[in-house]
């Protein structure tokens, strides 16, 4: 498969401010990337400097095998064919839907374009909506719009930044994977922006995680929650908490929860001293257990309950447990400790 | 508050205010339907199309002007980023301090052949009298380019706030979609600011349409104009009224479009979420460019006129700044200051009205009252003159008959007739600023005072009044300049013998002695600086808001 976006030591800055530092990653042609982040991580600049809205201050950006920035080159936008969709949408609030979509379309001969839109108006479903305006369309009819006209001009990219935002929590997911079956169809490479890890699952195939300006780690959604590369990803990406423990042997960790075996990946060496990453997944309820922590916080959660229980010496760990199981705060619950992946960082 | 007065009288009070308000341009507006007989006969087979033709000229050419001068100049300063930008952002309103007739007046000491530049030009070449040509600024071509200086700020305004509400996205993506800088201004940022350039433009229009002093100097015949002439000269109110009801239907068709480009304007928004203005930065000579354009266009609005009259005050203060132009300043202090505490006190009469008891009628009552300020200075004073009269002739006859006494005139030719034009005029200056101030007070403060027990008399002194200063000072300080700067109304409704500045500098400048009328205009033009600095304050501060957005925007990403 041929590669389609690459990016090699990208830094940007605004004056002496440095967003992004030293980015790299490539994505294939027909892949879905996404940028992952806190607000603040940089993660729209990089967006925009792939757009062409930014210069870089350092690295190259290669797009469809041309290189389109570089310090001392910068296609502007308008040059780089690539289609975006906005947070805001920013459809053309005096144009009609149609005319909308076929905006970016003025190269082609009228029954081209024409056939075109007629073709993206089916497959967004808004054949009936044609000659209406922005404003009378309801959010996500809009975002289906905005979506349509970037695809339209077949972009050799498509940019979306944080296009569900303007979401309601409950339909993001589900626009999430209807976006992602539509790119697939069409082939389509696209990046996404978000700081919704829920979003990022549903509809990217590349996960990238951003925080400081740098990229922390680029892999899949399992990768990420399993094998976080660093501290950072590990607070970013799901629940869970770090304990103390010390490394006994290949794939043996020891903690104040007794000795845990799984897969290591070991990151920067193995000191003897690490903390290691206990997903509320990794610890399981069971009452045969000698291993008792108290019960200091609970949130239902419908099918599970998430504890949070203290160890003897204070150190807190969360637990999920099948809400049939109902104990009270100030209970001791018996636990164990089952993980395939052993996630360790250095002790400082 | 409803409590005061009972219901039904506080509410007639506003009304009544209102069809008094309202009544001048009603009583034009009845003059159609009176014959005038010969004069109106006489108007139509001679000057009536010179008037109808000039003026639309004039409204065509200073079109054409402000368009160009105020869509360019918010564009660069909004969307650029090149030397000096900062300071021509709010800079660019200066020339609205400068009234035309006084500009006119200002070029024509200038540009005539006893000026300086002419002057300059027969010592460098060795020209004689005729021996050359040059235009002459004394025309309607002269006349639309005085105008288009002075008013292409109003242009300037409003659609440099379009720009500003633009999202800059929509911009965005038409450049990933293909279009470079250019075509995105002219197939997006224009069609978006659309209504906003038109509501503008018919700003700018209707002040084409009410002016007098520039187009009654330079001699070129329009309604204004002949709307003194025919009253003055033929002496026919009837004529006269029916050319203000002609003027009037193309104020009329100004307000509905203006009405109908600020009701599109609202679907022409687009969301404002991502707000980030990211100004293109110009370089080289483009960045020259784009400063010599702003700078030139600031020159001849503002600079260089201002420069002249400050020149020809400091010429002539000693001879002119005596008793006698301290009484006429005096006068116009005086008058300016009573109108606009009267127009404050309407004002709130008529905001507290439409806050207290919201309904058609009271609605359609301060629509009648803010009519004014759309029409021309001259029909309001035809429209008070003609009742004003005909009220002081009648009591004065029926006086003299039953008890063999002359009243004389009580109304018309005194004060009362001057600031009542005014108020018609400018009330709703004064209106509109009360009512956004009032705006801020919520329904739901009014709730959660009473939720505490105050008395509406003491929410009125605890939160309103306190709320409100701003607003009221501003009212009292657009209305105090508008008052200073009118010209045809005071012309044709003083007193005799009664100066103001505009009249002084009017006359002056129309006898030719126009460094004598320096001081006066001078004065005006500072006076007038001050609603232009309130206006510099409010983009000042949605620039900083806007570099708020920009700030928290970068740290986003």
């Amino acid at each position: 498969m041929a590669i389609q976006l690459a990016l090699d030591n990208v830094s940007i800055a605004y004056g002496n401010h440095v967003v992004a530092e030293q980015v790299s990653f490539a994505l294939n042609e027909g892949e879905i990337g996404c940028l992952l982040g806190p607000s603040g991580c940089g993660k729209t600049s990089l967006l925009r400097a792939i757009a062409g809205f930014e210069p870089v201050r350092a690295g190259a950006i290669e797009l469809h095998g041309q290189i389109v920035s570089e310090p001392s080159r910068h296609l502007p936008p308008e040059q780089r064919h690539i289609g975006m969709v906005f947070q805001d949408f920013a459809l053309f609030p005096h144009l009609t839907v149609s005319k909308n979509i076929s905006f970016g379309l003025r190269k082609l001969s009228r029954e081209a374009r024409q056939q075109r839109v007629e073709g993206l108006l089916e497959l967004v479903g808004l054949t009936a909506a044609r000659d209406l305006y922005p404003h009378q369309l309801s959010g996500g009819q809009q975002q289906r719009v905005a979506l349509a006209r970037a695809m339209a001009p077949r972009p050799n990219i498509l940019l979306l930044d944080e296009p569900f935002s303007s979401m309601d929590s409950d339909l993001r997911e589900q626009l999430a994977r209807e976006v992602r079956q539509l790119l697939r169809r069409d082939g389509i490479t696209a990046i996404l922006v978000t700081h919704d890890q829920h979003e990022a699952f549903a509809m990217a195939d590349h996960i990238g995680v951003l925080g400081n300006g740098r990229l922390h780690q680029w892999g899949n959604g399992y990768d990420l929650y399993h094998r976080p590369a660093n501290r950072l990803v590990a607070d970013f990406i799901g629940q869970g908490v770090l304990i103390p423990g010390r490394v006994t042997g290949t794939n043996q960790v020891e903690t104040e929860l007794g000795v845990v075996t799984g897969e290591i990946d070991a990151h920067d060496g193995l000191p003897a001293e690490v903390d290691l990453l206990l997903r509320p997944d990794d610890v399981i309820h069971d009452d045969e257990s000698p291993m008792k922590a108290e019960i200091v916080g609970r949130a239902f959660r419908g099918a599970v309950y998430l504890y949070t229980l203290k160890l003897n010496s204070g150190q807190p760990v969360l637990c999920l447990v099948q809400s049939h199981h109902q104990h009270e705060i100030g209970e001791y619950l018996g636990i164990r400790l089952e993980a395939e992946h052993l996630a360790v960082f250095r002790r400082y | 508050m409803s409590r005061l007065l009972p219901l039904s009288a506080f509410q007639s009070l506003v009304l009544l205010t209102a069809l008094l308000l309202a009544m001048p341009v009603v009583v034009v507006l009845g003059f159609v339907f009176v014959p005038s007989g010969d004069v109106w006969a006489h108007l139509a087979s001679t000057v009536l199309s010179d008037y109808i033709g000039n003026s639309l000229w004039l409204m065509l050419g200073v079109a054409i002007g402000t368009l160009l001068l105020g869509v360019s100049t918010a564009w660069l300063t909004t969307m650029c980023r090149y030397p000096g930008r900062g300071i021509f952002e709010w800079a660019l309103l200066l020339p609205m301090a400068m009234p035309a007739y006084i500009i006119a007046y200002t070029y024509t000491g200038m540009l005539d052949f006893a000026g300086p530049v002419q002057t300059l030009l027969r010592d460098l070449t060795g020209w004689g009298f005729g021996d050359y040509w040059f235009p002459q600024i004394r025309s309607l071509n002269g006349a639309v380019i005085m105008l288009t200086l002075v008013l292409y700020p109003y242009v300037y305004l409003l659609s440099r706030a379009a720009f500003l509400n633009q999202s800059v996205c929509v911009l965005d993506v038409s450049r990933t979609l293909g279009n470079g800088p250019w075509r995105t201004f002219f197939s997006v940022a224009l069609p978006l600011a659309r209504p906003a350039i038109i509501a503008g433009l018919s700003l700018a229009l209707m002040e084409t349409l009410a002016d007098y002093g520039t187009v009654q100097y330079f001699g070129v015949s329009t309604f204004t104009t002949g709307i003194f002439r025919t009253w003055f000269g033929m002496g026919s109110a009837a004529a006269a009224a029916q050319l203000a009801a002609g003027l009037m239907v193309f104020i009329l068709a100004l307000v509905i479009l203006e009405r109908y480009s600020r009701k599109q304007a609202r679907y022409h928004h687009t969301s404002r979420r991502h707000q980030d203005l990211r100004r293109f930065q110009l370089t080289g000579s483009k960045a020259w460019l784009a400063f010599a354009f702003s700078f030139a266009v600031l020159f001849f609005g503002f600079l260089l006129p201002a420069g002249q009259l400050f020149s020809w005050t400091i010429h002539v203060a000693g001879d002119v700044i005596d008793a006698r132009f301290v009484q006429m300043l005096l006068n116009s202090l005086q008058l300016a200051t009573l109108a606009a505490v009267l127009a404050l006190v309407l004002a709130l009469l008529m905001a507290y009205g439409q806050r207290l008891y919201p309904g058609k009628a009271i609605r359609f009552a301060v629509r009648l009252a803010s009519m004014g300020y759309a029409v021309p200075g001259a029909v309001i004073a035809v429209g008070v003159m003609i009742p004003f009269a005909w009220f002081d002739n009648t009591l004065d006859s029926w006086t003299r008959e039953t008890f063999d006494y002359s009243t004389g005139l009580l109304l018309s030719g005194t004060l009362v007739a001057v600031l009542f034009a005014y108020l018609c005029r400018f009330l709703a200056v004064a209106l509109q600023t009360v009512d956004s101030g009032l705006g801020r007070i919520t329904p739901s403060m009014d709730e959660a005072g009473r939720s505490f027990g105050y008395q509406p008399l003491t929410m009125l002194r605890k939160v309103h009044i306190p709320m409100l200063q701003g607003s009221l000072l501003t009212a009292i300080l657009l209305v105090f300049v508008d008052v200073l700067k009118e010209l045809p109304a005071t012309l044709i409704l003083r007193p005799f013998n009664f100066n103001t500045l505009a009249v002084r500098a009017y006359e002056l400048a129309s006898d030719e002695r126009l460094a004598e009328a320096a001081p006066a205009a001078l004065a005006i033009v500072v006076a007038g600086i001050v609603p232009v600095i309130l206006l510099s304050r409010t983009i000042t501060r949605s620039r900083q808001t806007a570099s708020h957005l920009n700030d928290a925007s970068a740290q986003e990403n």
